[in-house]
């Protein structure tokens, strides 16, 4: 059973307001549960897919913080049972050949029968979470948003180490970890952090003591002196994004129309640079633009910085900004700009957007087509293959559809620079409450990977999976209360799988969907639980 | 039933506010039934108890009404409306004006909205001419298929049970996934003989009611499988035939998989290259592309359209038979303002029948610009395969003459056309009669606006052909494409300046026209003005002039008198042909008048200003009234060496001094062309036939100036312990951010996109060199760019305009040599003549030669500033100023005009919630329907009235 939550729920407003620097319940030092959700606000899949990092916000403040949680998805040998993902495959492939009806099925996986599926979709009742969790840290409250930086080696493959970094709106910091690249075999086996930590459950933030607080070394933003302008992380850090070379780090501030600059250095911590001001009123969530692979292979004589999107709540507009190296002053002192920006006229108001997210994979695959050194190609995939923007927008609610389109600077024949222009136009209505976005894949009937955009709708518990190619909704997914953070769980081929979690932020538990159509009677369904549904007292 | 809804909801609202005590007010809110809606169909059915006999021609119900729902004194128009969340059809009776009944519950037993079930995704919907079924196509994964609805079935006094998903016949097509339909008959065979399928012989005539048509054809449903590039032919009797609960697959009797011709993209026009302009990039001739995914269709004739939303052109079929469909050549969709972006099309609509001159169009919405094009499909042979363009090039540089856009995307796009005829002499209606602007006793008269403008021709009446678009912010937007009522939309005087075609000079005066500003109110394929285009009080007063006279102040804000007499003056340039000058005269200046506020007044003829009561002066302007349509009210100014918009919070590397080759200011995203930077060797091309030593001297007096808007680093700062330079050195040559000095211009000697090559200081002799700006301003510097003894031209809507580009060859910027941006201006040079007489033409714009900058004009107006005032009455050319008026930089012109052109737009709700989904003409009564993917249900709107006539929800 879940500890019995010991004061009412605050609004967010309200928290919000009272813990706007430095906030979380040192005091009465109530330990946040190491192995339960509070709250979920973001996951995280590892690079290979061998664990899923769960931010919980502590949004109530009902303990001294929140906490990162590791979870084992997928340790377990194929067919194996005990670890999350195993075993929700095989509770799915139970139900798909269930003969004895779903009940028996629940019964063979010790959950009992689900008595409330309106809350709670599935059959079953929830697998217990604390089996899954393998280790976490304490954090400060209102954990918002993660990114997870991953390095690259010279050709572009991202082999080296891997750094988680979190929005945590209560200190304000953005707090990092340093985890294992599971992705590639051999950073697997080398020490993560400061090489206390092998494995990869690792969670490298300097933890201390049996709530294992993660270190302030590991809190960026919280001291001037670190930094060249002498300035602090300014309040209420929401969306976060890192480079695709995880170099460059962008938080924006949803309070202060400012966006931060973070510079991501493997030798220690990531050091705060910048705050852009002047931004609309309202910046909300960072979504990184996929670097031309001209910009890659011109690097040092290509006039290009990494970009990104920044969405806004109270202004109808998306922008871009990009990073400036300012490689020519002594010291450098690296910096953003805006753009470009673009209003969203769209639908009838346009001034609430939330989640954002980019996809560059029609000029990944028409960039693998070049030959190396062939610029001429490279040109013509980052000028002819527009990036393709989705954006949840409340007001009302729609999923915006824009392009980034890219214009390469030509020095006579020589590409010398690029430029992206950012434009929405077209929207896709949604139900109340659209929130996040993020870009994954569902398994088609032959086991192949396809591009979906899934969108959560908050208040109506909906997720929507919108094919970009086909431009339709592809099917409407329920869920429990409050979905909010959305991780995608892929691996193409006969045996292979595709899952996407829901963390639900209401009742604090995580959903399963089958996203694999050769399921027919799960695709697009909710199937299975993680975590006991715990709702706020006042819904008690 | 929705009473019921109401009451539940209320009953909800009010259980937590009484167990708080009942201290909370409560909030009456409207319940819905309807959730988001999609796609809507039309039936016309009378009593349920007549079974199969129920079904009527949708041309039977016409606009006629019932108080109660199961009143069949006539027959009832429902219309069926897919509801997205829920996987489910709803039918509204709309004929019934009952309330309570409007939105049919299926089921009473069981509480709230209870809808006709068909899978998720219920992608499109279409309903037979003959009303005896209804087919949905669903796209749900895994269970993709087409049910079929029988009209027996659709209401619930025809059925026994609450419907579930087996209670209609449908078909698989298992991995395929459904568009859209489109119910297209399979004509009788030569003796009137119907075939069960394609591959069938023609047995006997069809049978069954009289007069319906689903009984004397064999229907065929057209359905687009966008994955697979094809559309399918499924018999639509057949499948409505097969037993219920049936889900086998789809008997698909032909295959028409969709060709992208081989051949390319139209390339973009190219323009003279004159005075030092380039032409815009030339993209490489592009194929049309292999894949195909098809999209909206529309039916003119024997002709089917289809939208394709991955290859750049509109597929064009044969279907004179469903049977033997054949595909010709497509139509190209293009763009002259994205000429390399390959147009991809979502939906279609083509006129319902032809105009009087014989045309028909089809107007395609463009997918990615949200804009609209109208394609002219009279003819396959002879008409161009691209998008009509409007005549108006110039004119209109803010819009591209080949589409119809707005600042919101369209949605969805209808065609109407529609009269309201007026009766003759004997007692007939005829339609298609044009206003009659001469005449007072023919039939055309009848249709003249009388003299309060309340009837007869006006922007509110369609007698004609229009495009209503959908736009996704919840208007819809009119366009015309043929008004029987435009010859009465003129000016009596028709003259050059107006716009009129010599035609329409040569019929002055037409005592019986609107007496509007402009000879170009109406225009095909332009948006519908929502109100009329004059200075008539009656009328409402819109056309535009001066909300104030200019305003003049110095660089110090000091504002500077009318009285004043040096100064500078802003005046209308002056007609060169006497002929002009005398015919205003005669007809009491009407082309060369401003309205100022609600007053009209003349413009000196001598002076180009605006003379009150004998020797009151005005600065002024002339509006330009060819094109009715570029006209915003809006606030303007004209600031001496003004600072170029688009610079603001940008930062920028200074390369300057011993340490950098190339020096330059670099910010890739500033995009120096696009913001409009004219450099020093940009002037020099311009001026190309002028005498090189004036040139050059004109190039480094007007090149524009990169300034330094950045603060100096504060005195404590640890930079000037290391710095050649001092902090008192800088600050004592550069001043403050606030108060700057002149050494903070560097001259702009080449601009590119991404940077500028900077000059020497002016002052450079003074000991501004290179290596003392950078030690004064190391690190990234904010700046501005402003043109050297020049006004800058911005309003707060156009913004600066210019057309400057990035040359394609050399990166650098220059002048478009694109002769539909001629009006793009936002420079003007100091004139030292004290009047200035020139027929300002786009052609003068294009290539002015010494004379540039000297004139002013921009799609809405024109003048000049002279640094003298012209004296009122003194007919001698251009006297030179003997006094001229020394200015201060960030001296300034300040100005509103008023009036304009206001698109007509239809408000469909003011719940700010809207998402229309789809518009469909409803073909009993030609009203617009409007599904929305929000809450508000189905939206009509009566193309009379052109305001909504009812919602449902």
């Amino acid at each position: 059973m879940p500890a019995p939550r010991l004061r009412p729920l605050l609004s967010a407003t309200v928290g919000a307001a009272l813990c706007a620097t430095g906030c979380f319940n040192n005091d009465q030092q109530i330990v946040p549960p190491a192995r339960e959700f509070n709250y979920p606000t973001t996951l995280t899949v590892s690079p290979g897919g061998t664990v899923l990092y769960v931010a919980n916000s502590d949004f109530d403040l009902q303990f001294s913080g929140g906490t990162m949680q590791v979870l084992d998805l997928g340790t377990c040998g194929p067919g194996t049972r005990g670890c999350m993902r195993t075993d929700a495959l095989a509770l799915r492939d139970a139900l798909e050949g269930a003969t004895q009806g779903e009940a028996s099925v629940c019964g063979d996986f010790g959950l009992g029968t689900n008595d409330n599926p309106v809350l709670l979709p599935g059959p079953c009742r929830s697998f217990p979470a604390s089996p899954y969790i393998k280790q976490f840290a304490t954090i400060g409250a209102f954990a918002s948003s993660a990114t997870l930086a991953i390095e690259p080696d010279a050709d572009g493959a991202l082999t080296g180490r891997a750094r988680l970094l979190l929005t945590v709106r209560g200190d304000p910091s953005v707090t990092f970890f340093d985890v294992v690249n599971d992705g590639s075999a051999e950073s697997l086996s080398q020490p993560v952090g400061s090489g206390a930590c092998t494995g990869p459950f690792c969670l490298e933030c300097q933890a201390q003591g049996d709530t294992r607080r993660c270190g302030p070394q590991h809190r960026v933003g919280e001291n001037a002196s670190l930094t060249t302008r002498g300035i602090v992380l300014p309040v209420e850090p929401v969306g976060i994004a890192a480079s695709d070379d995880a170099r460059v780090v962008v938080v924006a501030h949803q309070t202060s129309s400012q966006a931060s600059l973070l510079v991501n250095a493997w030798s220690g911590a990531p050091e705060l640079e910048f705050p852009l001001a002047g931004l609309p009123p309202g910046p909300t969530e960072v979504a990184r633009l996929p670097t031309p692979g001209i910009a890659r292979a011109l690097a040092g004589s290509f006039d290009y910085g990494a970009s990104f999107l920044i969405t806004f709540r109270e202004a109808p507009e998306v922008d871009l900004v990009r990073f400036n190296s300012d490689s020519g002053s002594s010291p450098s002192r690296p910096f953003l700009t805006q753009a470009s920006r673009a209003s969203i006229s769209v639908n009838s108001d346009g001034g609430d957007s939330r989640g954002a997210a980019v996809d560059g994979s029609a000029r990944a695959a028409c960039e693998a087509t070049c030959s190396a050194g062939q610029s001429s190609c490279l040109v013509a995939c980052a000028e002819d293959f527009p990036l393709r923007a989705f954006i949840a927008n409340r007001a009302p609610p729609s999923l915006l559809i824009g392009e980034i389109r890219t214009q390469v600077v030509l020095d006579g024949d020589t590409p010398v620079g690029a430029v992206d222009s950012v434009r929405v136009f077209q929207n896709i209505p949604l139900s109340f409450g659209a929130s996040r976005v993020h870009i994954g894949h569902v398994l088609d009937e032959q086991g192949q990977k396809q591009l979906r955009v899934f969108v959560v709708s908050f208040d109506a518990r909906e997720i929507v999976s919108y094919d970009p190619e086909a431009r339709r909704v592809e099917s409407l997914i329920h869920t429990g209360r409050g979905p909010h953070a959305l991780a995608t769980d892929t691996r193409e081929g006969d045996e292979g799988y595709s899952l996407l979690y829901v963390g639900h932020f209401s009742d604090s538990f995580l959903g399963v969907v089958d996203l694999d159509m050769r399921h027919p009677k799960t695709f697009g369904q909710m199937f299975a639980a993680v975590g006991v549904p715990n709702p706020p007292p006042e819904m008690n | 039933m929705r009473w019921l809804l109401r009451a539940a909801a209320l009953a909800l609202l009010l259980a937590p506010a009484m167990g708080a005590g009942c201290t909370e007010d409560t909030i009456e809110v409207d319940v819905r039934s309807l959730g988001r809606s999609g796609r809507v169909s039309f039936l016309c059915l009378d009593d349920p108890a007549e079974g199969a006999d129920a079904a009527h021609p949708i041309s039977d119900c016409q606009a006629t009404s019932t108080a109660a729902a199961n009143d069949y004194s006539v027959p009832h128009l429902y219309a069926a409306v897919t509801q997205l969340t829920r996987g489910e059809v709803a039918l509204i009776d709309l004929t019934t004006t009952s309330e309570v009944d409007d939105v049919i519950d299926q089921n009473t037993r069981v509480p709230g909205a209870n809808f006709l079930p068909v899978g998720a995704q219920p992608v499109d919907i279409v309903s037979t001419p003959g009303s005896t079924a209804t087919f949905v196509a669903v796209a749900e994964v895994g269970r993709q298929g087409i049910f079929a609805i029988p009209s027996t079935q659709i209401r619930p006094q025809g059925r026994a049970d609450q419907p579930t998903l087996s209670s209609w016949p449908a078909c698989s097509l298992g991995s395929l996934t459904p568009g859209n339909m489109l119910v297209v008959a399979d004509r009788p065979g030569p003796d009137g003989g119907v075939r069960e399928s394609c591959d069938a012989p023609y047995g006997p005539a069809g049978g069954g009611s009289a007069g319906n048509p689903d009984f004397v054809n064999r229907h065929k449903l057209l359905v687009t499988l966008p994955d697979e590039a094809a559309i399918a032919v499924i018999d639509a009797q057949s499948l409505a035939a097969r037993p219920p609960g049936s889900f086998e697959p789809c008997t698909i009797e032909r295959w028409i998989p969709l060709q992208v011709a081989a051949g390319t993209v139209p390339a973009p026009d190219t323009f003279p290259a004159v005075g030092g302009c380039v032409n815009p990039e030339q993209p490489e001739p592009q194929p049309l592309g292999t894949s195909s995914r098809p999209a909206g269709m529309a039916q003119a004739g024997d002709r089917l359209y289809v939208a394709d939303l991955e290859a750049p052109v509109i597929h064009v079929l044969d279907i004179a038979s469903p049977c033997e469909m054949s595909e010709r050549e497509p139509l190209l969709p293009t763009s002259m303002r994205e000429p390399d972006r390959p147009i991809t099309t979502s939906r279609l609509a083509a006129t319902p029948g032809l105009t009087s001159d014989f045309k028909r169009y089809l107007y395609a919405i463009d997918e990615v610009a949200g804009s609209v094009m109208a394609f002219d499909i009279s003819d396959e042979g002879a008409a161009p395969r691209t998008p009509v363009r409007r005549s108006t090039d110039e004119l209109d540089p803010f819009t591209f003459p080949d589409r119809v856009s707005f600042s919101v995307p369209v949605r969805d796009v209808a065609l109407v056309q529609r009269d309201t005829a007026e009766v003759d002499d004997n007692g007939v209606a005829l339609t298609g009669i044009e206003c009659d602007p001469e005449n007072k006793d023919s039939l055309g008269a009848k249709y003249q606006s009388n003299s309060s403008y309340e009837t007869g021709a006006r922007p509110g009446k369609l007698r004609g052909t229009f495009a209503f678009l959908l736009l996704s912010s919840g208007q819809i937007a009119i366009v015309d494409i043929e008004d029987f009522d435009e010859k009465c939309r003129k000016p009596r005087y028709p003259e050059p300046l107006l716009g009129c075609s010599l035609e329409e000079i040569e019929s002055s005066p037409l005592p019986y026209a609107t007496n509007e500003s402009s000879c170009n109110m109406v225009t095909a394929h332009s948006p519908r003005a929502q109100a009329f285009f004059t200075w008539e009080d009656e009328a409402g007063s819109s056309e535009p002039g001066l909300s104030t006279y200019p305003r003049l102040t110095d660089g110090d804000g000091k504002s500077v008198g009318d009285d004043e007499p040096i100064r500078p003056r802003m005046s209308a340039p002056l007609p060169t042909d006497p002929k002009t000058t005398e015919y205003a005269e005669s007809i009491g200046n009407t082309g060369f008048g401003i309205t100022v506020g609600s007053d009209r007044f003349p413009i000196d003829l001598n002076s180009g200003l605006v003379t009150v009561a004998g020797d009151e002066l005005h600065d002024t302007l002339v509006m330009n009234l060819e094109d009715p349509h570029v006209h915003r009210a809006q606030d303007w100014n004209a600031i001496w060496e003004g600072p170029l918009p688009g610079f603001q919070n940008r930062f920028a590397e200074l390369r300057i001094g011993d340490t950098f080759p190339m020096e330059g200011l670099y910010d890739a995203t500033s995009r120096f062309c696009d913001a409009g930077v004219q450099s020093r060797d940009a002037i020099v091309e311009m001026l190309g036939d002028v005498a090189p030593d004036q040139a050059q001297a004109d190039a480094a007096k007007y090149a524009d100036r990169m300034v330094i808007a950045s603060e100096l680093p504060s005195e404590a700062s640890p930079h000037w312990d290391v710095a050649a330079c001092t902090f008192q050195i800088c600050s004592a040559t550069f001043g403050t951010s606030e108060v700057r000095t002149l050494a903070r211009d560097l001259p702009i000697e080449e601009a590119y996109q991404d940077h500028l090559i900077l000059g020497t200081s002016d002052y450079q002799e003074d000991g501004v060199t290179d290596d003392l700006i950078k030690c004064c301003f190391p690190g990234v510097v904010s700046f501005e760019v402003r043109p050297a003894q020049q006004w800058v031209v911005s309003g707060s809507s156009s913004g600066f305009l210019h057309r400057v580009i990035e040359d394609p060859i050399s990166g650098k910027c220059r002048s478009s040599c694109d002769t539909r941006l001629a009006l793009r201006n936002g420079r003007v040079r100091l004139t030292e003549d004290a009047r200035v007489r020139q027929d300002v033409t786009p052609e003068f714009l294009m290539n002015p030669g010494a004379e540039w900058g000297t004139v002013f004009m921009n799609p809405m107006f024109r003048f000049y500033i002279s640094a003298c005032t012209p004296t009122p009455g003194d007919p001698s050319d251009a006297p030179a100023c003997e006094a001229p008026a020394v200015i201060s930089r960030d001296t300034r012109f300040e100005w509103g005009t008023s009036g304009g052109f206001n698109a007509l737009f239809i408000s469909l709700s003011q719940d700010p919630s809207i998402l229309p989904e789809a518009m469909t003409v409803n073909p009993s009564n030609g009203q617009i329907a409007v599904t929305d993917g929000s809450f508000q249900g189905l939206i009509l709107v009566s193309s009379g009235t052109l305001e909504e006539s009812r919602t449902y929800f």
